[in-house]
């Protein structure tokens, strides 16, 4: 069975498609920085805690990797946020989200497109927010710069992998039900499928661009946001 | 307003807009660098663009980000892309949080073989009429036939 590394799989997104993945018959290998990420590997797979922003950790994330096999995926999914108005952002929490989000996906995919066996498939984690949204100028530039990176990528890599990324919207998550529920509301009405996603809806994303079914597809963004990017 | 196109095959026709001393309070031209090998590099590209931006943004004055068409369009080295793209999403995040300041920002992309007055003409009219904002404005004929980001 092909591998599938999938970074920031500890909790929410990016533990829903480690668990997709496996359910698609992939040796699930999970990163995350939080030691809570051994918690939720699933039967069969692997973790390793790293910081994927990081030489180490790229090197950490390859030895693991190279120790369970030829690598089919690898999903780029690490990312963080540090959201303030532009004139209130810091440029410390600028450059920590450009390293995590952007960062990590060009140095850990450099680390491992040589583990990636031939038809393999890399799936980065973009955002609908990179379109615009309020007091996310640095999320923004980030998730902008992985579909930057992505198409780079996928010319640089065909024909032999396939690079792709999502764009997840508004994804249901511990920090969304945080939210003041009349503020809730208002996203969710201005979304037309009118509800929050699932991380189970992103991951599902992942695996079809992960799978034979995506074979033609390469260099694209797959927008899952209920119809928010256009809306 | 102030240049930051170093290098940049437009700098000279640039200098009717600003200087590389001049004031981003006035607004702001930003190419990248166009040597960009390693993420530290893109990192530092970066942030400079997050610098001078928070000024200009501060001021309520013009941005506009000068990229490459090719690199817009993935068809350059990885961290080229990666930062000519994410300029795009800083254009984009900037004239949506600031719509109500009338903030403006745009990204013009430049065709292989573009002539400089036509960039700097470019940037003269997106600056003047205010077209483009939070979007990509396309110089010269590379990116016909595709699809920007």
């Amino acid at each position: 069975m092909s591998v599938a590394v999938v970074t920031g799989a500890a909790r929410g997104i990016g533990r829903a498609i480690a668990e997709r993945l496996a359910a698609d018959g992939y040796t699930p290998l999970l990163v995350d920085l939080a030691d809570s990420v051994r918690d939720a590997v699933p039967e069969g797979g692997a973790a390793v805690v790293a910081d994927v922003s990081t030489e180490e950790g790229w090197g950490a994330i390859r030895a693991a990797a190279e120790s369970l096999g030829p690598v089919g995926v690898l999903v780029n999914n690490a990312g963080i946020t540090r959201d303030a108005r532009l004139g209130k952002m810091t440029e410390e929490d600028f450059r920590a989200v450009l390293r995590v989000n952007l960062g990590s996906a060009h140095g850990l995919t450099a680390a491992l497109a040589d583990l990636i066996e031939d038809g393999g498939a890399v799936v980065n984690i973009s955002s609908r927010a990179q379109l615009g949204n309020f007091g996310q100028f640095n999320y923004a530039v980030s998730k902008a710069g992985v579909i930057g990176l992505t198409r780079s990528l996928a010319l640089l890599h065909a024909p032999r992998l396939r690079v792709n990324a999502v764009a997840p919207g508004f994804v249901a998550s511990e920090m969304t039900d945080a939210m003041p529920a009349h503020v809730r509301e208002r996203v969710i009405a201005a979304i037309p499928l009118a509800r929050a996603g699932l991380p189970a809806d992103i991951a599902a994303a992942v695996a079809w661009l992960a799978s034979p079914d995506a074979g033609y597809v390469t260099g694209q963004v797959l927008y899952s946001c209920g119809g928010r990017s256009f809306a | 307003m102030r240049l930051r196109v170093d290098g940049h095959p437009a700098a000279a026709a640039l200098r009717i807009h600003g200087s590389a001393d001049g004031d981003p309070g006035e607004g702001l031209i930003f190419a990248p660098h166009p040597e960009i090998a390693d993420w530290a590099s893109a990192e530092e590209e970066l942030a400079e663009a997050f610098r001078l931006t928070q000024a200009a943004f501060a001021a309520a004055a013009p941005v506009v980000y000068l990229v490459e068409a090719a690199a817009l369009l993935g068809r350059a080295e990885p961290l080229p892309s990666a930062v000519a793209a994410g300029l795009l999403g800083g254009a984009r995040a900037l004239a949506f949080e600031g719509r109500k300041e009338e903030a403006f920002a745009t990204v013009i992309a430049i065709g292989a073989g573009a002539a400089p007055e036509q960039v700097s003409d470019a940037v003269g009219c997106a600056v003047a009429v205010r077209s483009g904002n939070g979007q990509v404005v396309a110089v010269g004929a590379e990116h016909l036939g595709a699809m920007f980001p």
